[in-house]
C-alpha cells in the first residue's frame, strides 16, 4: 500500500474462557476474535461486516483495548511519544496505563445504541465535557467553548448544552455519541454499529454526517456494521469476517461485484433491493453459525457452504491475496464463479 | 431533587414521621439546654415520685427527673445510633463499590467474609464484638455498625456489578477514565438512593439494638443515661413504681416508628419500581379514615352485594 499506514493488527485474537464447577477451572474457551489482521490506510474508511456474532464487535473493542486482546498486535500511528516529531507507529497492545490513556485520544469510537452510551444522569455538557475532564485538559471555561464547538461541529446547537440525554431522540443521541468521540480530534474512530439502532432516514443523516465530519477533520473509520448497503455507501475497502475471522477484504466496488468467498456471496443476495418487483435468486444457507467454542475442521465456512468438498472439511484456508488487494480464503476459489451484485 | 420533594411531600405518612424525627434530633443536639433539671442529680428525699406536672415521668429511686434522663438520653442514643451508622456506610460502600468493580479473588474474599458475618444474629455479633471491645459507648458504636457492614457492602456491590456493564461505563474508558473517576462519577450516582433508604431502615435497627445491648448492661454503663438501660432499671421497680418505664418507652417507641416509616416512604418515593408496602397503605387509610383496616373490607363487599 502506497498511503501511509494509520492503523496495522497482526493476528489479532481475543477468547473468553468459559470456567466451569466448583474450582471454576477453564473447561473451554470461546474463540471470538481468531487471528484477525487488517490495516487501515490515513483518512480511508473500511468497513467490517458479518452476521451477529461472528466477533466483529469484539474485534473493535480489542483493536481500542476496551477489552485486552489475547495475542496479536495492533499498531497506530500516534505521536505521544514524538515529542513534536513525526507520528510513529505504536503498539496498543503492549501500552501502559499512562500511554493507553493518552493513545486514547487518537483512538476513539462510537458505539452502537445511542441510548444506554451515555448516562442519564448527566447533561449533555457534563457528556461531551467528560473526555477533556478525564484527560485533565483546559479549565471549566476552555472546556465550555471545546463543548460549543464539538455540538456545532455535529449539528447541535449551544442551547442543548444542559439538558439530559432523555430529551433527546435517536439520531440526536448519536450526534452527542459522535461529539465526544471528536473531543480529542482522534485519527481512528471505530464506529460500531453507528447506525442499526436508528430509523432509516435518521441513519442517513447520521451517515452523511459521519463523512462530513471524514472530510472536514480527516478522519479515518472502521466502520463495523451488518447492513451491507449502509457499508457499501460509506466505505472503500470491505472486509467480511466469519467466526472469528476475516474471509474476504477487497475494495468495495470489486467485492459486491466479484466476490471471491462463497459466504460474501451469501451475504450479498441477502441485500433487499428496492423494487417490488425484483426477485434476486437468494443463496439460502442451511444451519446456523457454528459455535466458536469448537469451531468445525477445516474451513470453518464448510458446513454451510453450498460448493464445499472434501478439501474443505480437511484443510483450514488461508487468506491469498489475488492482486489489487483483493483477499479472499477459499481453496475453490478459482474454480467458482461467484455472482455479486451490480451497481444497483 | 425539587422533583422529589413535590412527590415526597404527597406522602403524609412520609413526612409527619420524618418531622417526628428531625425533632427528636433537635431535642438530641439542644438535650444540654432544654433538660429541665439536671439530669444527674440524686435526692433520695424525692426518690419514685409518679407523674406530675413538676417531672412529667416522674422521678427513679434516687430522685433523678425522669424527664431530664429520657431527654440526655436521647442524644446519646442519637450519637450513638448515627456514628454508627456513619461506619457501617462510609467503610460499606466505598468497599461494595471497589470489590464489585474489580471482582476477582479479593471480591470472593470479602463476600464470602460478609456471608459468615450474616449467619449470626446481628445483636450475638454485637455481643462478641462488645465483649472483645468492652462495654462502652465506642463498643457500642463498632458492635452496630460491624453488624450492619454487610448490608452496605452488598447493596453497593450489587449495584456497581449492574452499572459496570452499562455502555456509558465503557464510553468513560474509552475516553481513557480510570477507576476511581468512574466510581465517582458513573456509579456512585446510582447508590446514593439505596444507600439512603437503607440507612432510614438500618436506623430504628440501631436503636433497638443499642437499647438492647445497654439492657444487657453490655452498652452504655450507668449513671449515663440510655433508654434500654433506663428500662433496665425501670423493670426492677415495675411493682413499685410502674410509671419508670412510660418516658424510656415512649420515647424508644417514637424513634422507632419514625426512623421505619420514614425509610418505608422514601424507598416508596425514590424507587418507582416498588410497589407501595402493604403495612403502610392499610396504616394510611386507618389514618385518614379512622377506620381499621378490617372494617373497610367489609364495608366494600357490603357496597358491592347493594349494587349487585
Amino acid at each position: 500500500m502506497t498511503e501511509d499506514v494509520l492503523l496495522e493488527v497482526r493476528g489479532l485474537r481475543k477468547s473468553f474462557p468459559i470456567r466451569k464447577g466448583l474450582l471454576r477451572r477453564v473447561t473451554a474457551e470461546v474463540k471470538a476474535v481468531d487471528g484477525v489482521d487488517l490495516t487501515i490506510a490515513r483518512g480511508e474508511t473500511v468497513g467490517l461486516v458479518g452476521e451477529s456474532g461472528c466477533g466483529k464487535t469484539t474485534a473493535g473493542r480489542s483493536i481500542l483495548h476496551l477489552t485486552p486482546p489475547t495475542g496479536g498486535s495492533v499498531k497506530l500511528r500516534t505521536a505521544i511519544h514524538a515529542n513534536g516529531g513525526p507520528a510513529e507507529m505504536f503498539d496498543v497492545t503492549t501500552a501502559s496505563p499512562k500511554e493507553l490513556k493518552l493513545l486514547r485520544r487518537d483512538m476513539q469510537i462510537i458505539f452502537q445504541d445511542p441510548y444506554s452510551s451515555l448516562d442519564p444522569r448527566m447533561t449533555v455538557g457534563e457528556l461531551i465535557a467528560e473526555p477533556l475532564i478525564v484527560q485533565g485538559i483546559g479549565n471549566r471555561s476552555e472546556r465550555l467553548d471545546r463543548v460549543r464547538e464539538l455540538l456545532k461541529a455535529v449539528g447541535l446547537g449551544p442551547d442543548h448544552i444542559g439538558r439530559h440525554p432523555h430529551e433527546f431522540s435517536g439520531g440526536q443521541r448519536q450526534r452527542i455519541g459522535i461529539a465526544r468521540a471528536l473531543t480529542f480530534n482522534p485519527n481512528l474512530i471505530i464506529a460500531d454499529e453507528p447506525v442499526s439502532a436508528l430509523d432509516v432516514s435518521v441513519q442517513a443523516q447520521v451517515i452523511n454526517l459521519m463523512q462530513d465530519l471524514q472530510s472536514e477533520f480527516g478522519l479515518t473509520y472502521l466502520f463495523i456494521a451488518h447492513d451491507l448497503s449502509v457499508v457499501r455507501h460509506i466505505s472503500r475497502r470491505v472486509a467480511v469476517m466469519y467466526l472469528g475471522r476475516i474471509v474476504e477484504f477487497a475494495d468495495t466496488a470489486t467485492l459486491f461485484a466479484n466476490p471471491r468467498h462463497p459466504y460474501t456471496e451469501a451475504l450479498m443476495s441477502a441485500v433487499p433491493v428496492a423494487d417490488p418487483d425484483f426477485q434476486r435468486a437468494r443463496i439460502r444457507l442451511q444451519g446456523d453459525v457454528p459455535s466458536p467454542i469448537s469451531p468445525p475442521p477445516g474451513c470453518p465456512f464448510h458446513p454451510r457452504c453450498p460448493y464445499a468438498t472434501a478439501v474443505c472439511k480437511a484443510e483450514v484456508p488461508v487468506l491469498r491475496d489475488f492482486g489489487n488487494s483483493h483477499q479472499a480464503s477459499c481453496h475453490r476459489t478459482e474454480e467458482l464463479s461467484l455472482r455479486g451484485v451490480g451497481a444497483d | 431533587m425539587r422533583n422529589f420533594l413535590r412527590q415526597f411531600s404527597r406522602d403524609r405518612v412520609g413526612v409527619v414521621f420524618g418531622l417526628i424525627l428531625i425533632a427528636i434530633y433537635i431535642v438530641a443536639i439542644t438535650a444540654q439546654w432544654i433538660v429541665p433539671s439536671d439530669p444527674y442529680k440524686t435526692q433520695l428525699s424525692q426518690g419514685m415520685r409518679p407523674p406530675s406536672w413538676e417531672h412529667w415521668f416522674g422521678t427513679d429511686q434516687f430522685g433523678r427527673d425522669m424527664l431530664s434522663r429520657v431527654i440526655l438520653a436521647t442524644q446519646v442514643t442519637a450519637k450513638i445510633t448515627t456514628s454508627a451508622l456513619l461506619f457501617a456506610v462510609l467503610l460499606g460502600v466505598p468497599i461494595g463499590m471497589i470489590v464489585g468493580y474489580h471482582g476477582g479473588w479479593l471480591d470472593e474474599i470479602i463476600m464470602r467474609i460478609t456471608d459468615i458475618m450474616l449467619i449470626f444474629p446481628i445483636i450475638m455479633l454485637a455481643i462478641v464484638i462488645v465483649v472483645i471491645a468492652g462495654p462502652s459507648e465506642r463498643g457500642v458504636v463498632i458492635a452496630l455498625g460491624m453488624s450492619q457492614l454487610p448490608q452496605f457492602i452488598r447493596i453497593a456491590r450489587g449495584v456497581t456489578l449492574s452499572v459496570k456493564q452499562e455502555l456509558y461505563v465503557e464510553a468513560a474508558i474509552a475516553a481513557g477514565a480510570g477507576w476511581p473517576f468512574i466510581l465517582r462519577r458513573h456509579i456512585w450516582p446510582n447508590i446514593s438512593t439505596p444507600v439512603i433508604v437503607q440507612a432510614t431502615l438500618t436506623l430504628p435497627v440501631f436503636v433497638l439494638n443499642a437499647s438492647a445491648l445497654s439492657y444487657l448492661g453490655l452498652g452504655v454503663q450507668p449513671p449515663t443515661p440510655e433508654w434500654g438501660q433506663m428500662l433496665n432499671e425501670a423493670k426492677e421497680l415495675l411493682i413499685a413504681a410502674p410509671y419508670l418505664i412510660i418516658g424510656p418507652s415512649v420515647a424508644l417507641f417514637l424513634f422507632v416508628i419514625s426512623a421505619n416509616l420514614l425509610g418505608d416512604s422514601l424507598q416508596e418515593t425514590l424507587n418507582p419500581k416498588t410497589k407501595g408496602q402493604r403495612m403502610k397503605r392499610e396504616f394510611q387509610k386507618f389514618s385518614r379514615r379512622g377506620l381499621k383496616p378490617g372494617k373497610m373490607r367489609v364495608e366494600r363487599a357490603a357496597r358491592a352485594e347493594i349494587q349487585r
